[in-house]
């Protein structure tokens, strides 16, 4: 098993553009990393660095203890998935699998059983004389995640693997390659800009926007516990409530939103010392499972009043949607829930639920330590 | 109102193809004659004894047989050195990124526009100064790669998918590989339209083969062809025969690759 160490890595295309910043990651052995993002914020890029399509332009890569930074992709001993498969349409599924393995000059036989072996494991024995554009797209990514594992590999790269797959089979892939993972246990890093699949794939989660890295976390911690507010909005859906104000002082901490009529109070007294330096831009957020909805207030939580302008009944949840002058906001209720539109509502919510951002969009941890 | 214009679009389309066989069957009959210019008229002609005569002739006291292999291993080797070469040229003109990529290929484009006529003669002199004049290589070699091919090739190549290339440089593959195993079979449409394009030209060629050799030995069968072309008279029978021997590559080519050849002049039209 090997460790992958990304140290400081930038790439800069030769148009100027600054794809990867400054990215460092440290990848343990055996661990299954995801690399998460909007789109173009550079995760295949960096991929491709790993994988040695692509030049590193500052930085270095580490497989073990060795840079491998001008060492060609075919000497890095990598196995990759592509997000359109990549496979070779000329060849049968047998052959696609043995591609890499004959390279290896391996011998015949050894070859035969090694790719009996693998379409056993990902379900392919009935497909070895198919080729490509016999299959079905599940199918084929099957045979790029074959091909993939064929050579044991000392490191597995996936490149948006399920994003041309339906829903259904995402599902039920995503599963089938974390499986797969566990078996090998090959160090595995996996692309994609879906947050479902980072959250339950991923033991580690790396989110990037526009080439930089916001937040190395487990998937929990980068749930509840976002570093600034792009990491708080990414993960999460329905997104994160923001609401963008300053505090009053005047009758005990009381946050006011701009232009809105949005004003709660503030129980929590951890706010006390940090607040003594007076903050006049200050963004809260509060996911919406934490907002309850009620009639009248409930003791002890912050709340505000507001209308409920439109209800989601999704079976297992009911969103509620209600409106600042501002911003649309969401909160969250499980079963279905009935509610009445246009009419006065609390909106209550625990103040130590709220994440609290400075202007820059950091978090503000440590209340009382400032 | 529409059967009117089907039956005149069946009269057109008859009247074509009666004018483009006529040409080839009217060789094919006069070849089987013997001094088909002594016969007068249209129905003598037709109707008068048929012998195979000309083409044995031909074959054995005109030297056919030799011809016939020349232009055989000319072409053929030209068609080789073209599927090989373009297909490398086109390759890295389509992927290597090197700063001369675009001086590279526009002097590529500009060789296309010149005409070959421009470049007779110096090739010529070329060819006198290596001592190639009756030699199989002054009949190969210059031809071996090219620019259309290399244009051919090359935009092709630029329209497939890069990560099917880097797939297979993660499993392993160097660049020859790549190239011969994986971009070469994917490339395989638009090779056989350049084999069948390369095989067809050279085939035809007289030119340029009439210039470059003057014994038997080297001579192709267009080259050979024009031996029945006298000064006062033509050899109308032989002439047919050698012709005819000379169509029949080109006449079987087309039927196995009809649909191909059809697919290459719309290729690029319709890709999806
Ligand atoms: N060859 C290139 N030359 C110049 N810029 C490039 C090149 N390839 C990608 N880029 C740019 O670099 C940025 C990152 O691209 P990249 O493909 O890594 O994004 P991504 O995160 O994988 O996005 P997606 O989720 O859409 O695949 C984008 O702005 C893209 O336009
Ligand atoms: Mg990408």
């Amino acid at each position: 098993m090997t460790k992958v160490l990304i140290d400081n890595v930038t790439k800069i295309y030769p148009n100027g553009n600054k794809a990867v910043d400054n990215v460092s990651i440290d990848i343990d052995a055996g661990e299954f990393v995801v690399l998460v993002g909007p789109s173009g914020c550079g995760k295949s890029t960096l991929l491709r660095m790993i994988a040695g399509l692509e030049d590193i332009s500052s930085g270095n890569i580490f497989f073990d203890d060795q840079i491998v930074n001008d060492t060609l992709a075919k000497h890095r001993d990598i196995g990759m998935v592509f997000q359109n498969y990549a496979l070779y349409p000329h060849l049968n599924v047998f052959d696609n699998i043995a591609f890499p393995l004959k390279i290896k000059n391996e011998s015949k036989d050894n070859i035969k059983h090694r790719v009996e072996e693998i379409a056993e494991l990902v379900g392919l024995s009935d497909l070895l004389r198919r080729k490509p554009k016999e299959l079905s797209g599940g199918q084929r990514q099957r045979v790029a995640l074959g091909r993939a594992i064929a050579k044991q590999p000392k490191v597995f790269l996936f490149d948006e693997p399920l994003s041309n797959l339906d829903a259904k089979l995402r599902v039920q892939m995503r599963t089938e390659i974390i499986n797969l993972q566990k078996k090998l246990g090959t160090t595995s890093i996996y692309v994609t800009h879906d947050q479902v699949e980072a959250m339950t794939m991923g033991s580690k989660i790396v989110l990037m926007n526009q080439g930089v890295v916001q937040q190395i976390d487990s998937p929990d911690g980068i749930y509840s516990n976002p570093s600034n507010i792009f990491t708080a909005g990414f993960i999460g859906s329905p997104q994160m409530n923001f609401f963008e104000g300053k505090i009053s002082r005047e009758k005990g901490f009381r946050f006011i939103e701009n232009n809105s009529n949005i004003e709660f109070e503030i129980e929590n007294s951890e706010f006390n010392n940090y607040l003594a330096k007076e903050i006049k831009k200050i963004k809260f957020g509060v996911r919406p499972e934490m907002i309850k909805v009620s009639d009248s207030i409930i003791p002890n939580m912050s709340y505000f009043k507001s209308k409920i302008i439109n209800i989601e009944y999704l079976g297992h949840e009911t969103l509620i949607y209600f409106k600042t002058n501002t911003v649309l906001l969401c909160a969250r209720v499980t079963g279905r829930q009935e509610f009445a539109l246009d009419k006065d509502t609390y909106f209550c919510f625990d103040s130590s639920n709220l994440l609290a951002f400075d202007a820059k969009g950091d978090r503000i941890y440590n209340w009382e330590k400032e | 109102m529409k059967a009117l214009t089907k039956i005149s679009i069946y009269l057109i389309l008859i009247f074509v193809a009666i004018a483009m066989i006529f040409p080839m069957a009217w060789m094919i009959i006069l070849s089987l004659k013997e001094y088909p210019e002594s016969l007068g008229g249209f129905f003598n002609i037709i109707f008068s004894d048929y012998t195979i005569k000309n083409y044995s002739e031909a074959l054995v006291s005109d030297s056919f047989d030799i011809y016939f292999s020349n232009s055989l291993i000319v072409a053929f080797f030209v068609t080789l050195g073209n599927i090989i070469f373009c297909l490398m040229a086109g390759y890295a003109l389509a992927r290597r990124n090197t700063k001369f990529n675009t001086l590279i290929w526009l002097s590529i484009l500009g060789v296309i526009i010149i005409p070959h006529h421009v470049v007779m003669i110096p090739l010529y002199r070329l060819i006198v100064e290596f001592g190639w004049i009756n030699t199989y290589y002054a009949l190969i070699v210059p031809w071996l790669v090219t620019p259309f091919g290399i244009f051919l090739i090359r935009q092709y190549i630029i329209t497939l998918p890069r990560d099917i290339e880097d797939a297979a440089r993660i499993d392993g593959a160097g660049e020859w590989y790549i190239l011969f195993r994986v971009v070469a079979p994917l490339c395989k449409p638009i090779l056989t339209v350049l084999a069948i394009y390369t095989f067809l030209g050279n085939w035809n060629s007289f030119l340029m083969p009439f210039l470059l050799t003057n014994e038997i030995d080297y001579r192709t069968l267009p080259v050979g062809l024009t031996f029945y072309l006298g000064k006062q008279s033509i050899d109308w029978g032989h002439l047919m025969a050698g012709a005819g021997m000379s169509a029949l590559p080109i006449i079987i080519l087309f039927i196995f690759f009809q649909k191909k050849i059809i697919n290459g002049l719309t290729a690029g039209a319709l890709k999806e």
